[in-house]
């Protein structure tokens, strides 16, 4: 790193980190502020503080019961997946890990579809509980399992071998693929729309229940990732390096991996699967604060989280009395930056 | 004009004054339809001019499609129904997804969702309570009887034609074909026809030579409306495919476009769908 004793004020990394916390928080007030009903902002303040009058019942259900919880969750699952990608990006040493990539989204999507296609046989309709549950947990379970089956294959003589393990996640991802085709091949047309709604990203079914068991989990796997935010930091010095420093460079990858698989998952369980946040943030944030992970990681989630409440919002507002799915504008977004980050990965030559 | 007179007059036009005024406020109803047949019926059903709100599936009638749009009956948005400001929604049960449809019931607005009728004696019944909730029983009486007396009209056939159903455009070579349980199936056995594709439930592909193998009388082709389609092509693609040449209907000509969501949304228009297949199928016994 550089030395740089004159940094400025607002190169401070303290002082980023609190204005994209600032910038989140704007960010979630101005979309509880806005939607298809046009609601002041008096009163959504006031629906807000659980103060509003009676007269306003629809008014207070809208921000109360559809936007707060949507935004919430727009925050967990931003957070979640652009912490994720900081993570991968540091344990692959490379610059274009996405969650995507070493079969998380794709494994949780085949968990997904299998439940919709087969749930549906295995568990009567008149538990609907049940179905709630088996929709979140086969997809978790789906990005889990693949991420293992490629660890395991990848895992040569003690040690992971990246590029083998990129690869083979590639080819998971067209095993996968081929999975969601015989499902979709037998899958009824309703499951099928179902299937192709779920799987465009939306965070449509955010509610307070949701919210009770997913905020917990998400806290507690954000929180455990930041702890590892000085081991990330010794690996950024090379693999070799990081041995000979005294750390556990396997252990330390076996775990990492659990946890972003099943933080991801999870998010594909709830939302589908939203691209390229996890690609995108943690290059923005390394772009203001440097390769340091002690302020990457916290600053890569609250501007996932930044990025996915302003995306929603796009996304709720852009058509009037109905919404886009939120997956397709990350991915217009997305897509271009990624090509870009490719072409400029090629100039330079550095993968 | 005598006092007397002009006071009973101004009287009568305050009155009626009061009594417009009255029947202005009492149709602020403000109706959401969200899936094809519950669009249909409450047009139907004379409430038409309530409704402000629709979803992509609702093609009929045409004033339905000038309508705020809430988006696909499967993907509404629970906020943008709720922003019409309705004083009634009224769905098919394909209306979701399930958060959003609990978000607009716990808004207190009251909501009815009738079964997506797949027969006649579902759209009978979905007509009979959506007259009872739209205070309209009598025009979902006559609506009811309406559809009957077209369905009670419809020929007996001695020998049933063998019938085929595509989804998609032949043009574009994949063949998506109505299997057991599907909409056009109960629409051909309503008409006097007979599926000939057992082999699978729903729409699914099948192949070139299935269709030499079946032998059927008739191909259907469903165009979804207010799409840009190129009829003359599609047919074409089928008349003219050299493997078909023997297959009856391509032989007889006999390869018919119709539009989908009039044959297949089972709603108010059954009965004249049923119809034109109907003579179509017994047109094509007789030759």
């Amino acid at each position: 790193m550089q030395p740089s004793p004159t940094k400025r004020i607002w190169q401070q990394p303290g002082v980023v980190l609190g204005l994209i916390a600032l910038g989140l928080l704007l960010a979630m007030f101005v979309s509880a502020a806005l939607g298809d009903k046009s609601i002041p902002p008096t009163t959504v303040v006031h629906a807000l503080l659980n103060m509003e009058a009676p007269d306003d019942a629809i008014n207070g259900i809208i921000v109360r019961d559809i936007r707060v919880p949507r935004i919430l969750t727009a925050v967990l699952v931003g957070a979640t997946l652009a912490i994720a990608g900081a993570v991968l990006q540091a344990i692959f040493r490379n610059p274009l890990a996405d969650p995507g990539l070493i079969g998380v989204s794709a494994g949780g999507a085949a968990g997904a579809i299998s439940f919709i296609v087969f749930g549906s046989w295995l568990i009567p309709a008149s538990w609907p509980l049940l179905h709630e549950i088996g929709i979140s947990l086969f997809p978790m379970a789906g990005g889990i399992g693949v991420t293992l089956l490629v660890y395991r294959l990848a895992l040569h003589e003690g040690r992971i071998h990246v590029t083998t393990m990129l690869l083979i996640g590639l080819a998971m991802n067209a095993l996968v693929g081929a999975l969601i085709g015989y499902a979709v091949f037998f899958s009824n047309d309703d499951q099928l729309r179902d299937y192709t709604f779920w799987s465009l990203g939306s965070l449509a079914r955010a509610n307070w229940n949701v919210l009770s068991w997913l905020a917990p989990i998400i806290v507690l796997l954000i929180s455990a990732l930041l702890r590892y935010r000085r081991q990330l930091n010794l690996l950024l010095l090379g693999e070799y390096e990081a041995v000979h420093l005294g750390l556990n460079v396997e252990k330390l990858r076996r775990r990492l991996i659990l946890f972003t698989a099943g933080g991801v998952g999870l998010t594909v369980a709830l939302c589908g699967m939203i691209g390229f946040v996890g690609l995108i943030t943690p290059h923005l944030c390394r772009l203001m604060l440097g390769p340091d992970h002690r302020w990457l990681l916290p600053a890569s989630a609250l501007m996932g989280a930044t990025t996915l409440v302003i995306a929603d919002l796009l996304a709720r507002i852009s058509i009037q009395y109905s919404e886009l799915p939120v997956g397709v504008l990350t991915a217009t977004v997305g897509a271009p930056f990624f090509l870009y980050l490719i072409v400029r990965a090629k100039r330079r030559a550095s993968f | 004009m005598k006092a007397s007179t002009f006071k009973k007059i101004s009287c009568q036009l305050i009155a009626l004054t009061l009594t417009a005024a009255g029947l202005s406020a009492e149709s602020t109803a403000r109706i959401v339809t969200v899936g094809g047949a519950a669009t249909e019926i409450v047009f139907a059903l004379n409430r038409g001019d309530d409704v402000v709100g629709v979803d992509l599936s609702s093609t009929y009638p045409q004033a339905a499609t000038k309508l705020p749009q809430v988006g696909y009956v499967r993907s509404i948005s629970a906020e943008g129904v709720l922003a019409l400001e309705p004083t009634h929604i009224v769905g098919t049960s394909d209306i979701g997804p399930a958060n959003a449809l609990n978000q607009i019931k716990a808004s207190g607005v009251p909501t009815s969702v009738i079964p997506s009728p797949g027969s006649p004696e579902d759209l009978y019944q979905a007509i009979q309570v959506l007259g009872e909730e739209l205070k309209q029983t009598e025009a979902a009486t006559q609506l009811k009887s309406k559809i009957e007396s077209q369905l009670a009209s419809i020929q007996k056939l001695e020998t049933k034609p063998k019938v085929v159903f595509f989804m998609s455009s032949p043009g574009l070579g994949h063949l998506n074909a109505a299997g057991r349980g599907t909409k056009a199936t109960a629409m051909i056995e309503l008409a006097g026809g007979e599926n000939v594709i057992r082999s699978h439930p729903g729409y699914k592909g099948i192949s070139h030579e299935a269709l030499v193998a079946l032998q059927p009388d008739i191909i259907l082709i469903g165009l979804a409306e207010g799409m840009p389609h190129n009829e003359t092509r599609i047919l074409d693609s089928v008349l003219h495919n050299a493997a078909w040449q023997n297959v009856p209907a391509v032989r007889e000509k006999q390869v018919h476009t119709v539009p989908l969501g009039r044959t297949l949304s089972f709603g108010v228009r059954v009965g004249e769908a049923a119809l034109e297949l109907n003579q179509l199928f017994a047109e094509t016994v007789s030759n």
